[in-house]
């Protein structure tokens, strides 16, 4: 009887496995080739020269060398830094902040809240692309207008450039990130609220304590996606100048679409080098800040 | 006593605040929208007077002139060049984003479903850690890499190509899936395993029916991300535009038949309305409640 039950068993965990692999199969062949595979050929890449009559051969470091006397030498690659920073700072600073707090207050089914909830993922919804030709004409033609053209428009003025784009860009941020923490927030056991309610925990407390320790993953998730994506954010800039945006507004992420999208094959191993480099630089600094974060996330009561 | 009436009021002005806060946001999304629809509605030249009020005397050649400006001229072999309009690049739209947002949407679904049911092979545990690890690791600059490889392939410039490519589990919704099966207890199966259910019969039969509504929310989303995607047809499929695509290069062209404001932000407007139908329509499904687990293995 044992016997024949472990047979039956076995027989059952072969046909799950088979079944398994019939699931996984073809995604993982697609991850294999444009995962893997896109990747492993981008740091041959870099490591190549393309020539129009020999086409591909060997580089060595020279492509990488080339990089880093640009990245030196040339000050547009400074200004793209600093911007790439300074949106990663914009988005976790105001960004994140806002969105933890609207989310808190939609989560407490607090007036009109539901309606709020619509309204931060309207822009998701819209596209970019539509809210951005809105948002440019508006600032460009009807806010110049509204104060009798005392200044030009906002995103063809120097000054107002860069903060018009970081404002749009938090502006119209919140949705995916409200969806995500309301969703994460309803999922806090009411039992814990309601017994830290009996002993007298404020609002504030309770968000610091319950709330936020319970979310804390899904805020971590937030954190680091956008950590690594800090040298692949465009801020919009293709929607807003296509490929002429002024180089002080510029970021790494907005150079490295437009040379891609709009380069011949002769540059794709510049390109890949620069990007194996940026990844060498990026990389460490989100592992690091993924481990404090676990490390001395906060503690629930 | 008194204590706990401050207290009160501290939240009390938490409340006034984010409410206000929440209330200016919101006004200040119509904005930009009404003045594109009434903007829309101006000519040319009483735009250029006229920029922020409401318009004098309403009308819609905009619209019936944007039918024939929004086109893109798509460069076949030979110095042929084929124009495709308003209609077509609709229907790309519907293949691109439809065949996309399916595609995708399925394949997270089912990478998901077998990596949370079948915790008792170590391959579940590495796809989810794919999906962690690709979510953390700052990949840059691989575009190159990935026109070449799409050439190298075959699939460049064909709608099945970029439906391969498209064909990836790997993100947030892998998550979202796997959280939810994950919640879905076993007992559901064991009885239907009990009858003589084979694997396949049990994941259709009874846990996507449960999961209908996540996979409906998460293929919604997928779809309008596709529909308003510019970047990916710009680049693998030239020779199919989608409307994003041709109101982009509407949007910045400096054809002088095009350089009119009004006529622009109508190409916009165009654009938003089959996605702002579907919104209202779907908004609730759209913004329900979707969770995911964090990226902590």
């Amino acid at each position: 009887m044992q016997v024949f039950r472990k047979k039956s068993g076995l027989r059952r965990l072969a046909k799950q496995r088979a079944f398994f692999w019939c699931l996984i199969a073809l995604p993982l062949a697609q991850f294999c080739v444009f995962y893997i595979g896109v990747n492993f050929n981008s740091f041959l890449l870099a490591f190549r020269h393309y020539g129009y009559t020999e086409g591909y051969s060997f580089a060595g470091w020279d492509n990488f060398r080339r990089v880093w006397y640009d990245w030196v030498n040339n000050e547009s690659f400074s200004t793209m830094f600093l911007n790439s920073l300074l949106t990663y700072a914009v988005t976790l600073v105001v960004g994140i902040t806002l969105a933890l707090l609207f989310s808190y207050f939609i989560y407490k089914k607090m007036p009109l809240s539901n309606l709020f909830r619509v309204m931060l993922f309207m822009p998701n919804i819209l596209s970019t692309l539509v809210m951005v030709l809105l948002f440019k004409y508006f600032t460009e033609n009807a806010i110049p207008e509204l104060f009798d053209n005392a200044f030009g428009g906002l995103l063809s003025t120097n000054d107002t450039a860069k903060p018009t784009l970081l404002f749009f860009l938090v502006w119209t941020g919140f949705g995916t990130q409200v969806l995500m923490y309301v969703g994460a927030m309803n999922n806090i056991p009411e039992s814990a609220v309601e017994s830290a309610k009996l002993d007298g925990i404020t609002p504030v407390k309770e968000f610091a304590f319950i709330t936020l320790p319970l979310i804390w993953p899904t805020f971590v998730t937030f954190i680091i996606v956008g950590l690594a994506a800090l040298f692949t954010n465009q801020l919009n800039l293709y929607s807003f100048y296509e490929r002429a945006a002024p180089v002080s507004v510029q970021t790494i992420g907005y150079y490295l679409y437009k040379a891609a999208q709009g380069g011949t094959p002769p540059e794709y191993p510049y390109l890949a080098a620069m990007g194996l480099m940026l990844t060498f630089i990026a990389l460490p600094v989100v592992f690091i800040v993924k481990w404090l974060m676990e490390k001395f996330g906060p503690r629930t009561v | 006593m008194e204590r706990k009436e401050k207290k009160i009021d501290a939240f009390t002005v938490f409340k006034i605040v984010m409410c206000g806060l929440l209330l200016l946001y919101s006004i200040s999304l119509f904005i930009p929208i009404l003045w594109g629809i009434s903007a829309s509605l101006k000519t040319t030249k009483e735009f250029r007077l006229n920029a922020f009020g409401f318009p004098e005397n309403p009308t819609i050649q905009n619209y019936i002139q944007a039918f024939d400006l929004l086109y893109v001229d798509v460069p076949k072999s030979a110095g042929v060049i084929v124009r495709v309009r308003l209609a077509q690049m609709f229907l790309y739209s519907l293949l691109y984003a439809g065949g996309c947002g399916l595609i995708a949407t399925l394949t997270a679904c089912v990478t998901a479903y077998a990596a949370a049911k079948f915790p008792q092979f170590a391959m579940s545990k590495v796809l989810y850690g794919i999906v962690v690890v690709t979510m953390i690791v700052p990949v840059i600059g691989n575009l190159p890499s990935e026109i070449q490889m799409s050439r190298t392939l075959g699939l460049f410039d064909t709608m099945w190509g970029i439906w391969i490519m498209k064909m990836s589990f790997l993100g947030m919704y892998f998550l979202v899936f796997h959280a939810m099966f994950r919640g879905m207890p076993a007992d559901y199966a064991e009885a239907a395993y009990l009858d003589g259910a084979s694997e396949l019969r049990v994941m259709v039969s009874i846990y996507f029916p449960l999961a209908r509504f996540t996979f409906f929310t998460v293929l919604l989303l997928n779809f309008i991300t596709f529909w308003n995607d510019y970047q990916i047809p710009l680049i693998y499929i030239p020779s199919f535009p989608t409307v994003a695509y041709g109101v982009f290069r509407f949007g910045n062209s400096n054809l002088t038949e095009n350089s009119g404001v009004p006529s622009r932000i109508t190409g916009a407007i165009i654009m938003l309305l089959p996605i702002l139908i579907l919104f209202l329509v779907f908004h609730k499904r759209l913004i329900g409640n979707v969770s995911m687990g964090g990226i902590k293995e």
